[in-house]
């Protein structure tokens, strides 16, 4: 059983389609990319699997681990594995980052019937975390991402990733707006936590995070639907000969 | 809320009011002082004069006091017992204590014993309303007027010039709710020397379920160079009226910071006016006003700045749900020799339903030329962008909700700087905090 099967997806917002039929499917332990000009709708297929409200699917359906996660809230699919690193993450005024970050891991917890974390267990796994993508300790004090710079942002979410622990991570364009410093050490947070048991979406304008973050799969996205699917070198390709020269003729 | 049955002989609220007062005169003469009589006298007709404000008046558009007429009040009774354990939960700290049961001084209940060497505490009727005055310059206060007539005591606290109170001094004020409607008049004279340094908890506690209607004055002077911190709550019921009037003098280069949580009740108004006449004063007014059903708040503000130099924040905030209704009216006067004036005012508001009503209202008034002030309004809903990206790391949607709203109230609260204070509004707020940790 796949872990994430997309069938046929039509999506709009405000009776205006975005998704036109998009299918999908991901494995457990396999890292794709979706690759496609600005306004292709790569967000938007995010959102819809995170569960924003405001995105209507018309048609099609998302089933993960063999599950309708469509009819699960976006809480529910926190719980059974399903996260999302931002393109814009979203300030939180006067809610410190650890306490929402307790807050959110306790309640990932209790989805998953786990035991809550004490405060000190809770402590030595922001640390350990925290170092993996070289999260300034300062930040944990302050607003969730209030104040941040984009790259603390960006690296805030893959950070908060590391301490949910799912088995789908879609991170949407997290290498917008990074140095190629900040870039580095993004991907290496990221291929950290690669394993057997989780799976990437990895959403990117770029060829270049793939230079870091090497996928199994990419597939290209345009005006709503996947119009080439290929390995790893699709991406090259498409870096020399932009998405102008994708055929759309060539989907599969 | 008692709802408006008058009866075509039935007396307006502001013959009542002076009815209680040639009810109770003859009594207060009997324990008053040299002058005093005369100042309650003088006090009462100022009251008569302006009455309880009608419909029309602008100052008072928001918050209708028609309700008042139709409640046949009584003076709170002096008799009444109330037992520590009843007041125990409400007590901040190990610090001096005094308490106004009714206006009266409770010695039961009081404990002033440990006043530090140039501090203060007790009960008498202050020699004069001399803030009251000054901060009465631009507009009047009817009720803080009615308060200096009416109170049969205040709670004074005195600290000495350069003595710092190291220990927050709780003022407790208990109005006893009956069967029959009661009136109270809190008042609490906060007086530093210059220097001086002192933190004051004003709490107000209204027992029972009865209608209860407290015209309340807190009169704060700090002289120059002191310092003041004076941290307001009340624990109100549904049938409360609670009309306060905190008046601020400030010399020069004194610090004052008050604040004032609402969390229910029926009618809330809160007067703030502060008057900076020394330069280099520094004055910052908080308030935060959490409501449901039909409970009302308003705060109005009235920060004069007098002299060159001198800062004032005022940062309010309000968060409405049922129908209730928050209204902000807030006014910076800078007269024209106080250049280098530094002003912000801000009101933000969240509405949680749309019945929910928020008035906001802040003004600048500047007769200066070089002057940095400004101010801003907000009203909106919570930030469903956030809400989403909340449960998108697994809380729950209530969870979400709360944890928005206690983000936005705790700019507010986590100011207070008496941790009892605050850790106590907090929970009444949002319920037992996991783990102990604070939201921010
Ligand atoms: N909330 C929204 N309301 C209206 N239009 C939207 C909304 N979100 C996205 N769109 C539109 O949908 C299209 C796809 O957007 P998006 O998914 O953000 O693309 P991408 O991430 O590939 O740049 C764009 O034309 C965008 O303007
Ligand atoms: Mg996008």
């Amino acid at each position: 059983m796949p872990l994430l099967e997309i069938a046929n997806l039509h999506v709009s917002v405000e009776g205006h389609e975005i998704l036109k039929g998009v299918d999908l499917t991901i494995d457990t332990g396999e890292v794709h990319s979706i690759m496609g000009p600005n306004g292709s709708g790569k967000s938007t297929l995010a959102q819809v699997i995170a569960g924003h409200e405001a995105y209507e699917v018309t048609e099609g359906s998302i089933r993960f681990k063999g599950r309708d996660l469509l009819g699960m809230g976006p809480d529910e699919r926190a719980g059974e594995g399903v996260f999302l690193a931002f393109q814009y993450p979203v300030e939180i005024p006067g809610v410190s980052t650890n306490y929402f970050l307790r807050s959110a891991v306790n309640a990932v917890r209790e989805y998953r019937g786990q035991d809550p974390l004490d405060a000190g267990s809770f402590m030595r796994l922001v640390k350990e975390k925290a170092a993996l993508v070289d999260m300034n300790a300062k930040l944990l004090s302050r607003a969730v991402n209030e104040g941040f710079s984009g790259g603390e942002k960006k690296r805030n979410e893959i950070f908060q990733m590391a301490m949910l622990e799912p088995t789908l991570a879609v991170l949407d364009e997290t290498d917008s707006g990074l140095d190629i410093d900040a870039l580095r050490i993004v991907a290496d947070g990221v291929n950290a936590l690669r394993g057997a048991d989780r799976a990437f979406l990895v959403i990117t304008h770029y060829q270049r995070l793939l230079n870091y973050i090497v996928p199994d799969h990419v597939h290209v996205l345009m005006d709503g639907r996947i119009v080439r699917s290929g390995g790893k070198d699709l991406a090259l390709e498409l870096e020399e000969s932009g998405y102008g020269a994708v055929e759309p003729a060539a989907a599969g | 809320m008692t709802t408006a049955t008058t009866s075509p002989s039935a007396a307006t609220a502001t013959d009542r009011f002076a009815a209680l007062y040639e009810g109770a005169r003859a009594a207060l003469a009997g324990s008053a002082r040299d002058g005093e009589m005369a100042r309650r006298d003088a006090a009462m007709a100022r009251f008569r004069e302006m009455g309880v404000p009608r419909r029309g008046d602008e100052e008072w558009k928001y918050t209708n006091l028609a309700g008042l007429d139709a409640l046949p009040f009584e003076l709170a009774g002096a008799a009444r017992v109330v037992a520590p354990e009843a007041v125990e939960p409400a007590l901040v700290g190990a610090g001096p204590r005094i308490v106004l049961v009714n206006g009266r001084f409770d010695e039961r209940l009081s404990d002033a014993t440990e006043a530090p060497a140039g501090v203060t505490v007790e009960a008498h009727v202050p020699a004069d309303a001399s803030v009251l005055d000054r901060c009465t310059d631009l507009a009047p206060l009817p009720f803080a007027r009615l308060c200096e007539a009416l109170a049969p005591t205040a709670a004074v606290v005195r600290v000495a010039p350069g003595v710092e109170a190291a220990e927050p001094i709780q003022a407790v004020f208990i109005t006893t709710a009956g069967d029959a409607p009661v009136a109270a008049f809190p008042r609490l004279r906060v007086e530093a020397g210059a220097g001086a340094s002192v933190t004051v908890v004003e709490t107000h506690l209204v027992m029972g379920a009865g209608a209860t209607v407290a015209a309340s004055l807190t009169e704060i002077d700090a002289a120059d160079g002191a310092r003041v911190v004076h941290e307001c709550t009340a624990d109100l019921n549904e049938s409360s009226w609670r009309l306060a009037a905190i008046v601020i003098r400030q010399a020069r280069s004194s610090r004052v910071e008050s604040a004032a949580v609402a969390t229910g009740g029926g009618v809330t108004r809160h007067d703030f006016r502060a008057s900076l006449d020394g330069p280099g004063a520094d004055c910052a007014l908080r308030g935060l006003a959490m409501l449901s059903r039909d409970e009302h708040v308003d705060n109005h503000l009235l920060v004069r700045h007098a002299a060159p130099e001198c800062t004032s924040r005022e940062f309010f905030k309000n968060v409405l749900d049922g129908s209730s209704r928050g209204v902000f009216c807030g006014r910076i006067h800078v007269d024209q020799d106080a250049q280098k004036t530094d002003g912000v005012q801000t009101n933000a508001t969240i509405l949680l339903s749309d019945d929910a009503e928020a008035q906001s209202r802040p003004q600048l008034e500047i007769y200066a030329d070089d002057v940095k002030c400004t101010h801003g309004a907000t009203v909106g809903q919570l930030d469903e962008g956030a809400v989403f990206y909340l449960r998108s790391r697994g809380l729950p949607e209530a969870r979400a909700r709360a944890l928005l709203i206690d983000g936005f109230a705790g700019e507010i609260l986590d100011a207070y700087t008496v941790a009892a204070v605050r850790d106590r509004l907090k929970s009444a707020l949002f319920g037992p905090i996991p783990g102990g940790a604070g939201a921010a």
